[in-house]
């Protein structure tokens, strides 16, 4: 059996960081996606979304009442959706974000940002 | 342009009864009456709701009033909207006259009330009146409207209604009346 020389080891290890380096790279090559959640009868559809970092969600009030979809922890806000109002939000940190409708607080979702 | 079928709505009596009113007969409503009172019941809930502003201090009882102003002053914007877009006129009607003559009374009775007794007759009257409007509006504005975009704005309020029903369960509850 052929035994690695310190040289090989040497070169491998190179070659592993080399291979390393680079993935991050293709994880940057990856386009940004553009998710939808809809608020409809009172709830958000989906009510937990996965996505990645560098995606945008976009909210989209079906409904006659206003509403929002507001960060519990007050990172981000769509601020009021009227009726068939939008709003986009980019999420580029990697994390757990539950959030609400401030005007009905019952309403709640999540959105999980997860890395590559 | 709607049409002037004239409908049976029994209902009519409980939805009066339900915000104080002593007296209902059986009312016939056509498309523009049924429109004359959505869009009144809605404004007389606000009315309500503004009276609950000016003398609760219970934060439940405020967040519920400021949802009834924000969420029927939306659905009734949306009633405008249509209205204008048919190029009609809502109809008065008894059923509107008795809701509004009820609701006045009930403003009277609530107005000499303060604190605890003002906060319950608010959210038990708030309950009551949603179940029976949305009593009303499934069971006999929604199956007898008979222009579509009326019956489709009728079938998208009774979600925003019915949530409000469900708030208001929650706010009964909350303040313990009963108790």
């Amino acid at each position: 059996m052929r035994h690695l020389t310190p040289a090989l080891v040497r070169l491998g290890g190179i070659l592993l960081g080399a291979a390393l380096s680079f993935a991050p790279a293709g994880a940057v090559a990856r386009a940004a996606e553009t998710h939808r959640v809809t608020i409809e009868r009172f709830a958000y559809e989906p009510a937990a979304l996965w996505i990645r970092p560098g995606d945008t969600v976009e909210f989209v009030n079906r409904d006659l009442a206003p509403h929002t979809a507001t960060d519990g922890e007050g990172r981000w806000d769509t601020g009021r959706l009227g009726h068939r109002a939008s709003a986009r939000i980019r999420f580029d940190a990697a994390g757990t974000y539950d959030y609400v409708c401030t005007f009905h607080p019952n309403m709640r979702a999540r959105i999980r940002v997860v890395p590559q | 342009m709607l049409n002037a079928l004239k409908t049976t709505v029994a209902a009519a009596a409980i939805v009066v009864s339900a915000v104080g009113c002593a007296t209902a007969e059986q009312a016939k409503l056509n498309d523009l009456e049924i429109a004359h009172t959505a869009y009144t019941a809605g404004n007389l809930d606000i009315r309500y709701a503004h009276m609950a502003l000016a003398v609760s201090e219970n934060p439940a009882v405020l967040d519920f009033a400021r949802t009834m102003i924000r969420d029927h002053t939306a659905v009734n914007e949306a009633a405008v909207a249509l209205i204008g877009k048919l190029k009609v006129t809502p109809q008065d009607n008894p059923l509107s006259q008795a809701l509004v003559k009820g609701a006045a009374d009930k403003r009277a009775a609530f107005g000499k009330l303060a604190g605890r007794a003002f906060d319950c007759a608010y959210a038990t009257n708030e309950l009551a009146y949603h179940q029976v409007v949305n009593q009303t509006v499934v069971g006999t504005f929604i199956p007898q409207t008979t222009v579509p975009e009326l019956k489709h704005l009728l079938e998208d309020a009774l979600v925003t209604f019915k949530a409000h029903e469900r708030h208001a369960e929650v706010m009964v509850k909350g303040l313990k009346c009963g108790t």
